[in-house]
């Protein structure tokens, strides 16, 4: 077993601990004592832990900035509660400074022990950016085990770019009691909106200072296809609003008011460069077709403009200029969008841009609120270009009609929108401020996935198989980002992971890949096969599957009853015809029955004859609606069930002269 | 972690320059030049050794410079030239440079790129600081930084040098493998020269051809050019990764080593090191053999009495095995230090190297032949002991004869019976202490019959299709001792939903598995066994007068890893292991068996094997199915075979019982 000490490492540990003084105790203080006194209700035996208190105090003072003091106080029920309540972490930047951090426990005993600031560990909190000054602060609450109760405090100093708030009483693990305290200076005002839980009206604390408590809030079980969990999850939004007029500005009052901050920030980085002119230039010379121009500087944007985020205060707000992004040739989604609207204007299109969550439902319209997180564009187009095949375009009575288009969106071509920004709210910044559109679903015909074979069957169940796959929109932008990220040497191993979800003992003879890097195109996937004992042999029966390839079968199926909505990545419709001649010397015995199953969001069909000695299988499948509320999910759960039925189901082929 | 982390890791151990620092000369000033590109270079559209690749390594070099590492510190200067062919490949020019604040810095960054018509876009930026992390009296930083004007077609090129702390001298390594194919890669090391004290610097190296070694110059360095070093793809079942990896390692020996000290000899001494602390921390006969009266009787046979003392040692409270604590928490459970074994058995708690000193002394007491073995983990690395290199015997295991048996045992692996070691401690290398020198020792492998996964389902079929019933699963040796260790910081909750989980995993999707008891959590001798209910919904296709199922309910992750035809690496199974599995299904009311399987046998060669048979009996029919695996290196050569026999294993696991209407049978 593993040794983690090597022979002299280990005698120096053992050293330390030997030579230890027995430490004081520490002072748990009063509130996180009294959280663990409280008395609780009985919890699932499978909940790791319990939040006893969650309570944020905001003050916000008469210059704009606020301090936050947080407390939290969490009782360890399991050892797996170790993982995420073991420490105490808080994120910070340069704007939101950390000015007292201690994190105690209180063990099942009744010993109290203390962790300061000094022991924090601090960590950067980059994901997908390369740099941000977002950093977290960890303290490791001692002895913590079940039983244990933990706690920390945590004052920060924020100086906040918009006033407002979000006050999350939910979590995956049950709460006991949240608080939040708002205290205002005098002549300020606030607003709320309350999210997956009713309303609840301030209690007054003192002057200017509004209590609201929540208790006994069930925790979250997360469900697989479920939206994202904090957007159904309870939580309180809040703004405040300033009595000086002069800082108005940074107040979320209304869409249009959050657009013109916005635009604020955008728009001297729109700046046009002599290199910008120059490569807008370069891109279009010799077209006159106002929509080859749009396009080749969308490509232009989305292709060779790499991402690489660099996000440093405001620097998450606000995108780089323009021209630099042209040099250095990279960028973040907002530094993509402000080039691409920069290099629109060239043109003459004008352009603007576009706020949107990748987390449907976060947004709420009667509420406006920065609650975004990514950027794309919204090309005003002009009236002669009328294409069929741009889909994410809007009719807006203000703004005429408004292309949507995601330049991050690496595989995503010109005409659509990847599916999270679908069905979706977007707040298009203009100079005249901001304006929130709705952004259609896009329907289920321009997400295509069309596939038809040609396939031989043998006496002994050996097929071999000719298929060719046709895929537009979703479909096409997934497989080609599998396709382009694997090697040419590994894009074999691409396809043999799609078709080995189907096929068992195959082996492709060749196969090609039509239109790969020419997003604009239908990508177009050629290959052949052949399946060893692919009819499975039994006495003088051959079983058969008519449905050789292709599964759109649902995790949903599987676990106890769901509580939330179900959410579908797309709209799409999906096709497949095969014609599989069968051996000579069979007759056919059983044939599947048709299919046809439909529910409010999405029907199956699916149909088998033989003519001439050769089984004709069809099917289409589609999804039409992509957000199943909960009262629709037994139906939802009924038609997978049938669909997965119809999936497997087989024809039985009998020697005719056994 | 991306090329630079991978390439530019510091090394662990110091030594420290006490002399030497007033007389040393300044280091001049680092050059600026940047290597010419060739037009071939800059015209390249693909890897010709390696195709369709998104980048690869033209040039690489790392020049590592200890003349002034007394006074200045030592620096190793590094340059790196890739080529872009994808866009994909642009990721390349996001830069990340690890690290630790307290021993070096980074400085010097240079970089910029090369665009596809020859033009140059120099990086003017300041590279960023990055906190991996800061803890007290530690910073762990990267210098992050990204290119400016990369596209596909495009050569970036940057360069930096990692300076460190005057007055120490860290070991060094080149570690020529990466991600990315490497075309040239130079490296060179100017080793630290002392008037008045001798540092020889020594080096080992591994996956390189005798031939590409690092050189002496004339001026002392050791330099060394290689070419075309293929990048290492990951893949799944692939061998450990450091055992992959092409590298040079320098090293220098402890004062006091003799002058050129033979292999044998280096050996015997570090042994005899290793040995006296085992020696002198079981120096107490007189407890040992108390104890081991307590445990063992008279009466007891060799095997029962090592296995009891096997059992007690199991009963120490083993600190590895703990969630590691702080300082503070240190401090306060207060535990005291076990200078001997009679402080251990005093305290009830020791480390796991102790827990095996423990088992030597009292199999000694009791008679045995015992000693310690340090091994090689293979789940991490093997022995060679022509590269003197004691850190690859990163685990200890006891050795134990009783008249013509040997034993290799582990306490310390809390949840391995006596005799299971955990399979990385097996088929390995070590060294054992203290019998004689250089005794160098084979670990045995295991057999697949000793991990076998052994499954019993009894289901019944509704007229929808619709399967039900109970699951029962044995895990025995390596498969139990691991789900033991994974799951031993959960409670008995956390463990059921983690098995159960595992076990959902297994099933084909729309199937649900509740897990209601788990037996022998604790018996580590005795099978760890689940039991549970399984609702294996649309198992049965309804077909008119038919009803089709398949003959196994289980999806073998096997058949998964090695569906496709493609291929980079060796096959590596961890340990040899076995499934066994027994499905009975009961036909629904009015239904009939009317075709089982035919039996089915594979046997490709000595390493694997598959049956599968089936029978009838009245409306049950009955499935029985086995699988070895009794390999652990498969070379790749051997690839198509074994993507074959998992292939029809697949095939013959989806084989089908058809039932049959009774009535329309009967017409």
């Amino acid at each position: 077993m593993r040794k983690t000490l090597k022979i002299s490492l280990a005698a120096a540990a053992l050293a330390l601990l030997c030579s230890a003084p027995c430490v004081r105790a520490d002072n748990a203080p009063d509130w996180l004592r009294a959280a663990a006194q409280e008395k609780l209700p009985d919890y699932p035996k499978d909940a790791v832990a319990v939040v006893l208190l969650d309570e944020q105090q905001t003050t916000v003072k008469d210059n704009g900035n606020i301090e936050t003091r947080h407390r939290y106080a969490c009782r360890l029920l399991r050892p797996e509660a170790m993982k995420r309540f073991g420490y105490a972490s808080v994120e910070f930047d340069n704007e939101t400074k950390i000015s007292f951090f201690r994190a105690w426990t209180i063990t099942a005993e009744g010993a109290q022990l203390e962790v300061k600031d000094k022991d924090a560990v601090e960590q950067s909190l980059t994901s997908f950016e390369l740099f941000s000054d977002v950093r977290a602060k960890s303290l490791k609450f001692l002895e913590a085990r079940p039983g244990s109760v933990v706690g920390y405090e945590v004052v920060q100093n924020q100086r906040p770019q918009v006033f407002d708030d979000v006050w999350a009483f939910q979590d995956t693990v049950p709460v006991h009691r949240s608080r939040y305290t708002l205290q205002l200076p005098a002549g300020w005002e606030f607003t709320t909106l309350w999210a997956n839980h009713p309303d609840q009206a301030p209690q007054s604390g003192g002057a200017n200072q509004y209590v609201w408590e929540v208790l006994d809030v069930p925790a979250i079980e997360i469900e697989p296809e479920m939206p994202a969990w904090t957007t159904v999850a309870g939580h309180m939004i809040l703004k405040f609003f300033p009595r000086d007029p002069a800082m108005r500005a940074k107040t979320t009052g209304s869409w249009n008011d959050i657009g013109l901050w916005y635009y604020g920030l955008i728009a001297p980085r729109r700046q046009v460069t002599p290199e910008i002119q120059q490569k807008v230039a370069e891109l279009t010379a010799g077209m006159s077709d106002p929509l080859e121009k749009i396009r080749a500087l969308t490509t232009f944007s989305q292709r060779q403009i790499r991402y690489a985020a660099i996000e440093i205060g405001i620097g998450g707000h606000q995108p780089h200029a323009a021209g630099d992004i042209l040099a250095h040739r990279y960028g973040d989604c907002k530094d993509k969008a402000t080039l691409l609207n920069t290099m629109l204007q060239q043109i003459g299109v004008e352009s603007y841009n576009v706020m949107i969550s990748p987390r449907r439902g976060l947004v709420r319209p009667g509420f406006p609120m920065l609650l975004f997180g990514h950027s794309i564009v919204a090309i005003r187009l002009p009236d002669t270009i009328n294409a069929p095949s741009l889909y994410a375009v809007v009719n807006d009575p203000k703004l005429g009609r408004l292309l949507f288009f995601d330049p991050t969106s690496e595989y995503t071509p010109l005409g659509y929108l990847p599916p999270s920004e679908q069905a979706n709210l977007a707040l298009v910044v203009t100079p005249k401020g901001g304006e929130l559109i709705s952004v259609p679903l896009l329907p289920a015909s321009t997400n295509r996935l069309f596939r038809t074979g040609t396939l031989s069957l043998s006496s002994s169940g050996d097929l071999l198989g000719d298929v060719q796959e046709v895929r537009w929109g979703g479909p096409a932008v997934a497989s080609r980002e599998q396709y382009l990220t694997a090697t040419p040497a590994d894009r074999q191993k691409v396809l043999e992971g799609l078709l080995g979800s189907s096929l068992t003992n195959f082996s492709l003879t060749s196969a090609s890949l039509g239109n790969l890097e020419k997003y604009d195109e239908h990508l177009v996937v050629h290959y052949k096969f052949a399946v060893d004992a692919y009819a499975k042999s039994a006495g003088n029966l051959l079983i058969i599957r008519p449905r050789v390839i292709g599964e759109k079968g649902s995790s949903i199926l599987s676990g106890k009853a769901r509580t939330y909505p179900i959410e579908f990545t797309e709209a799409t419709l999906q096709s497949d015809m095969f014609d599989i001649t069968l051996p000579a010397g069979y007759v056919v015995d059983e044939l599947p029955q048709s299919v046809d199953a439909k529910c409010d969001y999405a029907s199956y069909k699916s149909n088998v004859e033989v003519k001439d000695n050769v089984l004709h299988y069809k099917r289409i499948y589609e999804i039409t609606g992509v957000v199943v509320p909960t009262e629709k999910l037994p139906e939802v759960r009924d038609f997978f069930h049938q669909v997965a039925a119809a999936e497997k189901s087989s024809a039985v082929l009998r020697r005719a002269n056994p | 972690m991306n090329r630079a982390q991978r390439f530019f890791c510091a090394t662990a151990f110091a030594l420290v320059l006490v002399w030497a620092a007033a007389i040393a000369p300044r280091p001049s000033s680092a050059g600026d030049d940047w290597l010419p590109i060739p037009p071939a270079d800059l015209a390249l559209q693909d890897n010709p050794a390696s195709p369709g690749a998104h980048a690869m390594i033209l040039y690489r070099e790392s020049a590592v410079n200890e003349k002034y590492a007394a006074t200045d510190g030592a620096s190793v200067s590094e340059y790196v030239r890739i080529k872009i062919f994808t866009q994909e490949g642009t990721d390349q020019a996001n830069v990340e440079i690890p690290f630790v604040k307290e021993s070096s810095n980074i400085e010097s960054i240079r970089a910029r790129t090369i665009r596809p018509d020859g033009g140059i876009v120099n990086f003017e930026g300041k590279p960023f600081e990055k906190i991996i992390e800061k803890r007290s009296g530690e910073k762990f930083l990267a210098k992050t930084f990204t290119l400016p004007d990369v596209q596909p077609g495009c050569i970036i090129e940057y360069k930096f040098r990692r300076q460190y702390k005057a007055q120490v001298l860290y070991d060094q390594s080149w570690t020529l493998s990466g991600d990315l194919f490497t075309r040239e890669g130079r490296f060179s090391i100017l080793p630290y020269v002392s008037d008045y004290e001798s540092f020889p610097l020594n080096f080992r190296q591994f996956g390189l051809s005798a031939k590409a070694t690092p050189e002496r110059q004339t001026n002392g360095a050791y330099a060394l050019t290689v070419h075309d070093i293929p990048g290492i793809a990951d893949e799944s079942y692939m061998p450990p990764l450091r055992t992959l990896q092409a590298r040079v390692e320098f090293y220098r020996l402890e004062q006091g080593t003799p002058p050129n000290e033979t292999q044998d000899g280096y050996w015997a001494r570090v042994e005899k090191k290793w040995n006296d602390d085992l020696e002198h921390f079981i120096n107490k006969k007189s407890v040992l053999e108390q104890e081991v009266s307590r445990i063992a009787g008279p009466t007891d046979s060799s095997e029962v009495k090592l296995r009891k003392i096997y059992g007690r040692v199991q009963q120490i409270r083993d600190l590895s095995m703990e969630v590691s604590k702080s300082e503070k928490e240190a401090k306060q459970e207060n535990l005291k230090k076990n200078s001997n074994v009679e402080d251990m058995l005093h305290h009830g708690y020791g480390n796991g190297r102790e827990m095996n000193f423990l088992l030597v002394g009292l199999a000694r007491a009791a008679g045995f032949e015992s000693a310690e073995v340090f091994v090689a983990p293979r789940n991490r690395n093997a022995f060679y002991p022509q590269l003197r290199d004691p850190s690859e015997l990163g685990e200890d295991i006891v050795w134990a004869r009783a008249g013509s048996q040997e034993y290799f045992l582990d306490p310390a692996a809390i949840y391995f019976p006596f005799g299971v070691l955990p399979w990385y401690e097996t088929s390995t290398r070590g060294i054992r202490l203290g019998k004689k020198p250089n005794d160098f020792v084979d670990v045995p492998g295991t057999l697949s019959s000793e991990a076998t996964m052994v499954r019993h389902a009894d289901l019944s079929l509704d007229a929808d299709g619709l399967a039900t019933g109970k699951l029962t699963v044995d895990f025995t040796g390596q498969q139990a001792a691991l789900w033991r260790g994974s799951t031993h910081l959960q409670d008995e909750t956390g463990r059921k939903k983690t098995l159960e989980d595992d076990i959902k995993g297994w099933l084909p999707s729309g199937s649900s598995f509740e897990l209601t008891k788990i037996d022998n959590w604790d018996k580590t001798e005795q099978p760890l066994h689940v039991q549970g209910n399984l609702n294996l919904s649309s198992f049965g296709s309804p077909l008119g007068r038919r009803i089709l199922i398949p003959a196994t309910i289980f999806l073998a992750p096997q058949t998964k890893a090695f569906q496709s035809a493609v291929r980079h690496n060796a096959i590596y199974f961890p340990f040899p292991n076995e499934e066994v599995d027994d499905f009975k299904f009961q036909a629904p009311a009015g239904y009939k068996i009317e075709t089982v399987p035919a039996t089915k046998t594979l046997k490709p060669g000595a390493v694997l094997s598959y049956d599968i048979s089936a029978s009838q009996q009245g409306s049950v029919a009955e499935v029985q199915r086995h699988l070895v695996i009794n390999a652990q290196l498969i070379p790749i050569e051997f690839y198509p075979a074994l993507h074959s026999f998992f292939n029809t294993v697949k095939s013959n696991d989806e084989v089908q019982i058809i039932l049959q209407n009774a009535e329309n049978a009967k017409n």
